[in-house]
């Protein structure tokens, strides 16, 4: 049998269409700033290109394989295409879906769970977009104050604390489900990260997310040998 | 150079609007979708709503992350960079390495010339342009594959969801999907049997491992942040490590209250995120207080 054939036609569109976009998608990206050397009349320095991109692929393009592997079979195919056009995925689309999925009580792995996913990433994607728009267009009108306003030193803390609120709320809720399997990533993470505080730059949490999965995963194995082997 | 010029907007804008256009496409298609198979509009609309609540708060925080690019990378290039492929996590260290080699010092030193613009300005695009890819040549066959195990773990699943003593939101039940795709396969489960793992609760448990792994992640760079290099005259390092504490307390307060008002469930997330981050602004004070 081909394994073409398990897909309804709803599956062979999304993936139809999910291509075309990200061809559209992704060749506008490169255009833009392409577009925009043309317009400024310069061409981009290609050692300087290749030495930074270098460094940057070793990352991210390695971030990016493993978080294929592990988002998609959370949020389903269709919300993936979306997802990896619209970016932000492991500090707001996932939670977005994964939360959406539970509040209105689809069962994870069915069709009904990735309509709602795509639904909760498309809808998420939009307010973000929608939010960026009018900040941009505020900051393009009030510059000055705005910048002071969300520099100010009341309030600049406040946006400090977005993400660990956000997935201190989110892991807890996750974690009374089933304590066991939090301890040792928390331990880990809390470890690690106090020994090596720099890894707690911006740029080094997406890192730390698969270190964390990998020896979340062993150990979760572990625990429920006698759940998974029957 | 002028980063801020008006054909640099209309460029982005028109980028932006495809990717608009994208996200509307498959909510539509989505939608419709689950009206075909029977869900209620009343469900498809919660989850639109839903999920917009969730996002608002993020999203602002998002916009604030990138004032960080502006000065550097102009106003436009920054909201294409933040509204699209790219996260706040990878935007500013990216721009950041980008900025060290062509420029040889970091982000905030270095003064922008056209030709060092346009090259970080593709070293950024490039370096998140493998999602993409990997999405067109490898996501079909990807979804074939997972779509797989399920069939086989036909005749498992029914006791399987029950093992995990999993609250009910979370039990895999890949086997009603299956019951009615899958009928036939009930053919294969003969040698299905002889299958020691238990695929439905793998999946689950594969699911619940990797998800506390990302939450872990970024708690545990709040107490990295607060405890790694502790200074009582850097007190406020520890700001977001307890606000994240305030954001767990609030979050199991929700979740007692959602037992008796169901309704919560939609806010629980969002309201326990707005205290945790708002509790920032009196603990930073009562911490000025105390130090």
């Amino acid at each position: 049998m081909k394994k073409e054939n398990t897909m309804d036609a709803y599956e062979r569109g999304v993936h139809r269409y999910g291509r075309i976009w990200i061809i559209i998608c992704e060749s506008l990206f490169v255009a833009a700033p392409l577009l925009i050397a043309w317009k400024l009349g310069v061409t981009p320095n290609a050692g300087a290109f290749f030495s930074a991109f270098a460094i940057i692929a070793v990352l991210n393009w390695s971030a990016a394989i493993a978080e294929f592997f592990m988002y998609t079979p959370l949020i389903g195919p269709s919300a993936t295409y979306l997802a990896f056009i619209t970016g932000n995925i492991s500090n707001l689309k996932l939670p977005c879906a994964i939360n959406t999925q539970d509040v209105v009580g689809v069962k994870r792995g069915t069709k009904e769970a990735e309509i709602i996913s795509t639904i909760a990433v498309a809808s998420s994607s939009l307010v973000t977009l929608s939010i960026m728009s009018v900040g941009v267009v505020f900051l393009a009108l009030f510059a000055a104050p705005m910048q002071a306003f969300f520099e100010n030193p009341a309030v600049k803390p406040v946006f400090d604390c977005i993400l660990p609120s956000l997935f201190g709320a989110l892991g807890y809720s996750y974690i009374v489900k089933k304590p066991k399997l939090g301890i040792v990533p928390l331990i880990f993470v809390a470890v690690v990260f106090v020994a090596f505080p720099t890894f707690a730059n911006k740029g080094s949490v997406a890192i730390m997310i698969l270190v964390t999965a990998v020896v979340s995963l062993v150990s979760a194995f572990f625990i429920s040998k006698k759940e998974i082997l029957k | 150079m002028d980063l801020n010029a008006g054909i640099i907007f209309l460029i982005v804008a028109v980028v932006i609007l495809v990717v608009a256009s994208q996200a509307v496409f498959f909510l539509i298609k989505a939608y419709r979708e689950g009206i075909r198979i029977g869900m209620s509009r009343e469900t498809l609309n919660k989850a639109i709503t839903s999920s917009a609540v969730f996002s608002i708060l993020p999203s602002v925080g998002i916009m604030v992350t990138m004032f960080g690019l502006i000065e550097f990378l102009g106003i436009p290039f920054s909201w294409l960079r933040l509204s699209v492929v790219g996260s706040i996590n990878y935007e500013l260290s990216a721009a950041d390495t980008a900025a060290q080699t062509v420029f040889g010092t970091s982000i905030g030193d270095a003064i922008m010339t056209p030709e060092g613009f346009v090259t970080i300005a593709l070293v950024m695009t490039f370096g998140m342009i493998l999602g993409g890819f990997l999405c067109i040549f490898g996501l079909k066959k990807y979804s074939a594959i997972l779509k797989k195990p399920k069939k086989e773990s036909v005749p498992l699943t029914a006791d399987g969801a029950e093992i995990g003593g999993i609250e009910q939101p979370l039990a895999v039940s890949i086997a009603a999907e299956n019951d009615t795709q899958n009928a036939s396969a009930a053919a294969s489960t003969a040698a299905v049997k002889k299958k020691k793992l238990n695929f439905a609760e793998l999946g689950n448990l594969v699911f619940l491992a990797v998800f506390i792994a990302l939450c872990a992640a970024y708690i545990g760079s709040a107490i990295g942040t607060a405890f790694g290099d502790f200074r009582i005259e850097a007190y406020t390092s520890v700001v977001p490590f307890i606000s994240m504490l305030v954001a767990v307390g609030s979050m199991a307060v929700f979740m007692k209250l959602q037992k008796k008002h169901p309704w919560l469930q939609s806010f629980s997330l969002s309201f326990s995120m707005l205290i945790g981050m708002v509790s920032a602004i009196p603990i930073s004070l009562l911490l000025g207080v105390i130090f």
